[in-house]
């Protein structure tokens, strides 16, 4: 079976609609009709989950009813639904397909509206003998805004054709006239990106995923701060969503963004002036602080879902209770640091510090002339080399800590990668950070149990303090406590396959090649 | 996805009408409907202007895989599709009869079409067949339409009989009077003999009106050229009742000693 699409023309400034209409008109025999005004709603997640996916959510209102409208990616057919309230999570969509297509795509995110629109059309139903409709033409008037926004956008008009199902050859048909039809463009946007150019907002894209514009003989200091350029706008892109507690990935990639930062400025050292930047370090690890209590029992919520599915027997409403009034807790906490003086100090002088580009007071650091290719190759290459030398770590009865210092190690080379990564040939330090992040997969795995473990006894020597928790509760707590002890030692023996390969000869070799002498590697 | 199939042994009861109303009905909920018209006359693909020919016929339906997938037709209405019929229908069962399964070989067909569709409904030639066995396969309730009339309810009670015997377990029966015509005595009684005992009779009649014979002339479905009319009112009340229907555990099933003793008792009144 062909699937059709529809086709969408813009219309050149001599093209006027109505004469398009009229030429149409002429040619097949049609029935006129207007459409709307329909009022759209398209949601995604903050970092374009659906998008990125291939698919659409919409609601639009049809009478007093809201409906939802799913499309996944092309091909598929579109799902709908009455939609009671504005969607949100996926935990709250009702049970369905949907629900099912949705979930795995944007997990734990928050659908947000991302632009509003308003259409009316002007419809020819093209008709054969029987005075069938058998494909329509539509001419589509858009207004669009920023969700929540006032002020309404117009978006130039366009011509839709839309084919009607087992009518392929009129539709066909309808093409070949249009595609004759003077001032008629073929226009591939979607409605959503029309909407979105009309109002002039930009698409839900991820803002975690750098991809910093360098060249390999860029010198350091300026390459650097673009790469800190870059991580600032991924903490201030967030920042509202962190405020408003979103969702909580908002967090997540926020400080992922000021740990990267942190990480870079203690890597890559002697290449901007020492002395403000003593400042700054000492500032981001404040903020670094001031979001980690928040941080970690958002961890520990998302990991609440998956033992309430696996230990489906055991009660722990009362510890999901417990964890959330914590985390509002720490969440307002949160948001006074991100309202104090201090806060806006720091990143008022840290944006002005990163633009200022003029050239270094002498004496200059010593690396901040050489090509950023050569002082990050390095860089890499040393770290890599500590890793795979760290026999500790390798030992099936390694502490914890040795493992939880090579993860320490291993998160430092990723970030060197992550924020450097295009200066390298593309394909090869894929490969290079695929087995890295398998490896750091198994060592995050590992701490994130321990972690949660350690801090679930804690919860439970409070609660049974404090005589708030019944024995039920408790059991509950015991119960999932023994089970991330499980997953850890799963994740341990997992471990040494992994660490296997990250050290292979192989590796060991595109390493060299990547990063080794800092100059040949380069593009 | 569900599977409702608009079925009854006898002809001239109404399942036309209903299955285009109540499939458009369906689509402008938002669910994505296919109303499958397996009727060889084709009435309700001539209600909806589409030309009663399938390329390759009962075969091809039976024989390929995404022949009934590509037979399928948009209809005028936005969420509503249909398999239009096709004279070879006629030979439904002597194909379905040279099939390795020949009491699954349609249904099977119908219901792979669920990945694409939430609601199908099944537009069914009178009479008890091979299909009609595929039809009781593939449904997940049977509605079926009766004039409140002896020769319906005798039908009615032969169908209700026969699902019993059969070895598989029958879908649900969902009755339901049309044709419904107050001034007629005998309209009357039935239906207040089914009101007053549990018959398992759906409680929405659709009234007998001359506008749904119209829907032949306008070709379309009453929501669209009389939405305000009687029989669409009564139309929009049937399906919400279905649906609440086949949301709630079912009722205590049809029986057909139940429909006898309705017509025991007409009888016994010398049919008046």
């Amino acid at each position: 079976m062909r699937t059709l699409r529809e086709t969408v023309y813009r219309l050149q400034p001599e093209a006027e609609p109505d004469d398009v209409l009229a030429t149409v008109a002429t040619r097949f025999e049609t029935r006129r009709r207007t459409e709307g005004p329909v009022l759209e709603t398209w949601y995604d997640t903050f970092d374009g989950r659906l998008r990125g996916s291939g698919g659409v959510l919409r609601t639009y209102r049809r009478g007093s009813e809201t409906r939802l409208a799913w499309k996944a990616a092309n091909g598929s057919f579109p799902r709908e639904l009455p939609a009671d309230e504005q969607p949100g999570f996926a935990r709250s969509l009702p049970l369905g397909p949907v629900r099912e297509e949705i979930e795995p795509l944007i997990e734990m995110r928050r659908l947000l509206p991302f632009v509003e629109t308003e259409r009316r059309e002007v419809v020819l139903d093209v008709l054969d003998a029987e005075r069938k409709t058998v494909a329509r033409v539509a001419l589509e008037e858009l207004r669009s805004r920023a969700s929540g926004a006032r002020a309404w956008k117009p978006a130039p008009p366009v011509l839709r054709a839309v084919p009607l199902r087992g009518y392929d050859g009129a539709f066909d048909e309808l093409c070949a006239f249009l595609a004759e039809v003077p001032g008629l463009v073929a226009d591939e946007r979607s409605r959503p990106d029309r909407a979105l150019e009309a109002a002039g907002i930009e698409a839900p894209r991820d803002p975690g995923k750098l991809d910093v514009p360098l060249e390999p003989d860029l010198r350091a200091d300026l390459g650097l701060r673009r790469i800190l350029r870059a991580l600032l706008e991924v903490v201030l892109r967030n920042e509202e969503g962190v405020r408003a507690d979103l969702d909580s990935e908002f967090l997540h990639d926020y400080r992922v963004a000021v740990r990267r930062t942190r990480s870079v400025l203690d890597q890559v050292k002697g290449v901007l002036a020492p002395r403000p930047l003593e400042r700054f370090r000492r500032e981001f690890k404040w903020l670094a602080d001031a979001t980690g209590p928040t941080r970690d029992l958002d961890v520990f919520l998302l990991h609440l879902d998956e033992y309430e599915r696996e230990l489906h027997d055991t009660d722990l409403s009362k510890l999901r209770a417990h964890l959330v009034r914590r985390q509002r807790a720490e969440h307002a906490k949160l948001v006074r640091a991100l309202s104090s003086q201090r806060y806006r100090k720091l990143i008022d002088g840290w944006t002005a510090f990163l633009a200022d580009e003029s050239p270094p007071p002498e004496p200059a650091p010593r690396h901040a002339a050489k090509p950023v290719l050569r002082v990050f190759s390095k860089r890499i290459a040393r770290l890599y080399e500590r890793m795979i030398a760290s026999e500790a770590a390798r030992a099936p009865d390694a502490p914890g800590s040795e493992l939880h210092r090579l993860r320490l190690q291993g998160k430092k080379l990723r970030y060197l990668l992550d924020v450097s990564r295009n200066l390298y040939e593309p394909e090869a330090v894929g490969r290079a950070v695929r087995e890295l992040k398998r490896l750091q997969d198994v060592l995050g795995d590992f701490n994130d149990f321990e972690v949660q473990r350690e801090q679930l006894e804690a919860f439970a020597g409070s609660l049974a303090q404090s005589g708030r928790a019944d024995a039920a509760t408790l059991l509950a707590m015991g119960r999932v406590i023994e089970r991330l002890r499980l997953r850890g030692d799963e994740a341990r023996a997992g471990f040494a396959r992994r660490f296997e390969r990250f050290a292979s000869r192989e590796n060991r070799r595109r390493y060299r090649e990547l990063f080794g002498a800092g100059r040949k590697s380069g593009r | 996805m569900s599977v409702l199939a608009l079925y009854s042994i006898k002809g001239g009861v109404g399942k036309t009408a209903s299955a285009v109303n109540l499939s458009l009905l369906a689509a402008r909920e938002g669910a994505r409907t296919l109303l499958c018209d397996l009727d060889p006359q084709g009435a309700a693909t001539f209600h909806f202007r589409v030309r009663t020919s399938v390329p390759g016929g009962a075969k091809r339906l039976l024989r390929r895989e995404d022949a009934l997938s590509e037979a399928v037709k948009a209809t005028d209405f936005e969420h509503l599709d249909l398999l239009p019929a096709d004279f070879s229908y006629r030979h439904f069962d002597v194909r379905l009869d040279r099939e390795p399964k020949p009491g699954q070989g349609l249904a099977e067909r119908i219901a792979a079409m669920g990945s694409q569709y939430e609601q199908i409904l099944l537009d069914c030639a009178p009479g008890a067949s091979l299909v009609s066995e595929n039809v009781f396969v593939a449904a997940d309730a049977l509605l079926v339409p009766a004039i409140p009339t002896v020769l319906s309810l005798r039908t009615l009670a032969r169908l209700l009989q026969h699902l019993q015997e059969r070895a598989a377990p029958p879908p649900r029966v969902l009755p339901f009077f049309t044709m419904v015509d107050r001034r007629k005595a005998l309209h009357r009684k039935v239906c207040a003999w089914a009101a007053a005992h549990d018959l398992g009779f759906l409680d929405t009649r659709v009234p007998y009106s001359s506008t749904v014979e119209l829907m032949s002339v306008r070709r379309a479905p009453l929501a669209a050229f009389a939405p305000g009319s009687p029989p669409a009112r009564a139309y929009a009340d049937l399906w919400t009742e279905i649906r609440a229907r086949l949301q709630a555990p079912p009722r205590r099933a049809a029986d057909p000693a139940d429909v006898q003793a309705i017509l025991t008792d007409l009888r016994g009144a010398g049919g008046r």
